[in-house]
């Protein structure tokens, strides 16, 4: 549910991580090759960002985590963490699509400042 | 005659049962479904076989030729167990080499690893190590050289070190702004 103060604003890396993370339950390690798969190596997020960038979208509530129920002998047994997008995460992808598509369409008035 | 061919069932009874023991050996050292599969099959060999061997002598005497196929349609099948199950212990053998490897708690620089596990979050120790590990299992597989997976594992715990300093800056700043919201 949107609060009328929530900021909906998206800087450039969430926005990947929620787009790559949209419609899906991934966790870090998947999200890390997701980045890799889709720009043949190109774009890269690393073990430096993309837990703060999951930290950050949790407490602005654009995802929600829950624990695996396996414990992999490659993890030594650690759980792994899945995260899925949010309504509200949802609609902040929009409006940032939205205000790029804006973005793209306007036109500068000739004279004004 | 009837000397030879009773030599000949020994034999060939004693052959199996050699193998069959050597196979039953080497997939009990191996914690698989498939292997337990293969135990099936195996148990299945054995019963046909003691099956076949209860019959009299004279009974298999004048069954010869008929009793030469069935013994050996059992050490076709048991052939293929066999095989299998070598194929299973090797790969589960590299399997567990590349484990003790791959395991952080066995290497030499644990000290750091846990260490640097014990100023985590709880929740962020299971998260961002298990994924460390992962990533480092990942790595051996791809069959990188042990001191090139070294380094960038100590590289990559270098930038978890980076990410919870962000993540503790981060909660800050927002319990910061919380506190001015809320006077």
């Amino acid at each position: 549910m949107k609060s009328q103060d929530q900021d909906l604003t998206l800087a450039p890396l969430e926005e990947d991580v929620l787009t790559v993370v949209l419609g899906r339950e991934l966790y870090g390690l998947q999200i890390i090759r997701g980045f890799e798969e889709v720009s043949e190596g190109k774009r890269k997020i690393g073990f430096g960002s993309l837990y703060p960038t999951l930290h950050k979208l949790e407490k602005k509530g654009f995802v929600e985590s829950r624990w695996g129920d396996e414990r992999p002998e490659e993890r030594s047994g650690a759980r792994r963490r899945y995260y899925r997008v949010t309504g509200l995460g949802e609609q902040a992808l929009r409006e940032t699509s939205k205000f790029r598509a804006n973005l793209a369409s306007w036109q500068p008035v000739l004279g004004r400042v | 005659m009837e000397e030879s061919f009773y030599r000949e069932l020994e034999r060939d009874r004693d052959e199996i049962v050699e193998v069959v023991l050597k196979v039953k050996t080497s997939l009990r050292s191996i914690p698989d479904q498939r292997a337990r599969n293969l135990g099936d099959e195996l148990s299945l060999v054995e019963k046909d076989l003691s099956n076949l061997l209860s019959s009299s002598l004279p009974d298999l005497l004048s069954t010869k030729s008929d009793w030469k196929a069935q013994i050996g349609g059992i050490q076709a099948r048991l052939q293929a167990v066999a095989d299998v199950s070598m194929d299973m212990a090797e790969e589960f053998a590299a399997k567990a080499d590349l484990l003790s490897h791959g395991d952080l708690e066995t290497h030499h620089w644990f000290g750091l690893v846990s260490l640097f596990s014990y100023i985590l979050p709880q929740r962020a120790r299971e998260e961002w190590i298990g994924d460390l590990r992962e990533a480092r299992r990942e790595l051996l597989e791809a069959k990188y050289p042990q001191w090139v997976v070294d380094c960038i594992t100590f590289g990559r715990l270098i930038l978890l070190a980076w990410s919870l300093l962000r993540v503790k800056f981060q909660d800050l700043v927002s319990s910061q702004s919380q506190r001015k919201q809320e006077k």
